[in-house]
């Protein structure tokens, strides 16, 4: 068995070799899949801070759970929340759904957490089945620690898991719709207050065919980006961890990407 | 083009191959026209004198890329089936002809799929005895020194256009395999457009020039990438990847230290691409947030991503998202784009 599995992961890693790395100054590491298959990549398997890309395991464990018509409170926990949040007090309802918004749109890790205690009754237990769930996917190489995405030792991905995981995260239209949205507005359950939001995602609303999905920054991370984008009948998936000048080589990269799908060799 | 491309194939095919039957023959005037649906301009009849063999011209015209199936001969009709394969794509149909000594005519119907698109084609044709003995296999010959002759070939396109004729079946055209060969190893590494020509052409018959010559495609593609300059590498961004990015980087690059600025901070703006000197998701101060509970998080730095703010009743502040440039499908339009987008971003 063991010998099967070594078998296995050397043909990964020779796979992983296989495709050429067009851009090395642009991340640490990064991969385009055209389509669903890897064209460009840079040490794919290596594991690395993801950051706020963590959120789209969140994202889609919440998809897959389906209640986003549910009510949930915001913890203590949730709303001492630090980094990017969207200000959630303590004791506010929401639907999920909203919170979902606000976790895809504008990364808020209050509520990032404040989903994980309402799936799991707490955010250990929730990662939990973040770790369930990225074994069930395969994800060799990624262990999370935390819900959001904060840095630590025993959290880190891929970009290959990252972009494996971006395309489960595709197949739900409520995520696909949020990550769309250039801003969005939620409110309270009883809509005494409301909060808007702005899409991290500097591709949303600005980039021909982009569709989303999620950024993601730490000190140690560095800038991370799951950009995914359509043209026509042409699917873009670019993962970037630790990289150099995110925007610009997004919208390169994509272009490109979108030029090869048509006429490339 | 590939639809008239198509239809000309066919139709010359066809009628050649008619003059190949067999020797003795006569002269014969054949007139066909093409029709096909969908296509910008009724393409003219066209006259040919060719030789056909004597008793040939009651059956259905052969092609190589054809087999004919299923004739039927009822009085002075002729009807069959047809299909053909051209590089796996398979066209059907049908064909009849009707006539007698002096004359005949016909029509043949073919539908399927040719370079990918859908093709309905009508073939029809009228043909007479202009009489005067000939030898087919003469005039084939004399057809087949034309379609092998390269005298007047002047570029290499003219070669990967006929590389299937020579590739193909090398008993054809015999001895033209090396001097294309040469021509393409020498040219496609140096000139996009003959690399542009091949590409496209592999893909149409399955790699045959490659596969033919010897050709490694990746090296091929990775010594042209390097051979160009300007705005050439943009005109190839689709082949070249990675040039395409450098130079890309470097217009930008240029487009940004052109300009005069009052800090260091305003050439990053401009270099990275966004509206304030670090990008949206400035890294936070490490988390105070506590460790107490839950997943290990240490003094571990909390993800950021924007500083959205919270609402105060109706609140609506949230800060800027970065702004790259819209980027064109034209990656040559998106350093231009990208300049422009500079300048409005600073005012300049």
């Amino acid at each position: 068995m063991r010998c099967l599995l070594g078998l296995w992961l050397s043909c990964l890693s020779l796979l992983a070799l296989a495709q050429p790395d067009p851009f090395p100054e642009v991340a640490a590491s990064y991969r385009v899949d055209i389509d669903g298959t890897p064209v460009w990549q840079r040490q794919a398997t290596r594991q690395l801070a993801p950051a706020s890309l963590t959120k789209l395991m969140t994202a889609l464990l919440v998809a897959e759970d389906g209640q986003l018509d549910a009510i949930a409170t915001v913890s203590r926990a949730a709303a001492r929340e630090t980094g990017s949040r969207a200000g959630l007090k303590a004791g506010e309802k929401f639907h999920v759904r909203d919170l979902l918004a606000a976790a895809l749109i504008a990364s808020a890790n209050d509520a990032c957490v404040a989903l994980a205690d309402h799936l799991a009754g707490d955010e250990q237990h929730f990662v939990q089945r973040m770790n369930q769930r990225a074994m069930a996917l395969g994800l060799l190489d990624t262990h999370f620690s935390n819900a959001c995405g904060h840095d630590a030792i025993d959290h880190y991905s891929s970009v290959r898991d990252l972009a494996q995981l971006a395309h489960e995260v595709i197949k739900h239209s409520s995520i696909t719709q949020l990550a769309i949205k250039p801003d969005a507005r939620i409110a309270t359950l009883d809509g005494a207050k409301s909060y808007d939001l702005k899409n991290s995602n500097a591709l949303i609303g600005r980039y021909p065919g982009a569709l989303g999905l999620k950024t993601g920054y730490t000190p140690k991370a560095g800038k991370c980006l799951v950009a995914y984008a359509r043209r026509g009948n042409t699917e873009v998936l670019l993962v970037m961890l630790k990289g150099s000048d995110r925007w610009w080589d997004a919208v390169d990269i994509l272009d490109l990407a979108f030029a090869h799908a048509r006429n490339a060799p | 083009m590939n639809k008239s491309l198509l239809a000309t194939f066919v139709c010359t095919a066809g009628l050649l191959c008619t003059a190949a039957w067999s020797a003795p023959g006569e002269y014969w005037e054949i007139t066909s026209k093409m029709e096909m649906p969908g296509m910008p301009m009724a393409m003219p009849a066209t006259t040919i004198k060719v030789c056909i063999a004597k008793g040939a011209e009651k059956n259905p015209p052969p092609n190589k890329d054809c087999e004919t199936t299923d004739v039927r001969t009822s009085g002075s009709k002729t009807l069959w089936k047809v299909r053909c394969n051209q590089n796996g794509e398979i066209m059907t149909g049908s064909g009849e002809m009707s006539g007698n000594a002096d004359k005949s005519e016909g029509t043949t119907r073919l539908t399927g799929k040719s370079g990918g698109q859908n093709i309905d084609m009508t073939m029809t044709y009228q043909s007479r005895r202009i009489g005067g003995a000939c030898d087919s296999d003469e005039m084939m010959n004399k057809v087949k020194s034309q379609m092998c002759d390269t005298s007047k070939f002047t570029s290499t396109v003219e070669w990967i256009g006929s590389a299937e004729r020579f590739l193909k079946d090398q008993t054809a055209c015999p001895g033209k395999k090396e001097p294309l060969c040469n021509a393409v190893r020498k040219d496609a590494v140096r000139d996009g457009g003959i690399y542009q020509m091949l590409v496209t052409e592999e893909k149409r018959n399955g790699g045959l020039i490659a596969r033919s010559c010897g050709l490694d495609m990746e090296a091929t593609t990775r010594t042209m990438c390097k051979s160009l300059t300007g705005s050439k590498v943009e005109a190839m961004a689709s082949y070249c990847p990675a040039e395409a990015k450098a130079y890309r980087d470097a217009a930008r690059k240029k487009a940004c230290e052109g300009r005069s600025y009052t800090s260091k901070g305003d050439l990053a703006k401009c270099l990275s691409g966004t509206s304030t000197a670090a990008t949206d998701d400035e890294a936070p101060a490490a988390s105070t947030r506590s460790t107490s509970k839950g997943p290990s998080k240490g003094n571990a730095a909390a993800p950021d991503e924007s500083q959205t703010q919270s609402g105060q009743g109706k609140s609506s502040s949230a800060a800027p998202a970065p702004a790259p440039t819209p980027a064109s499908p034209n990656p040559a339009d998106a350093v231009l784009d990208g300049a422009k987008k500079l300048k409005g971003l600073f005012g300049l």
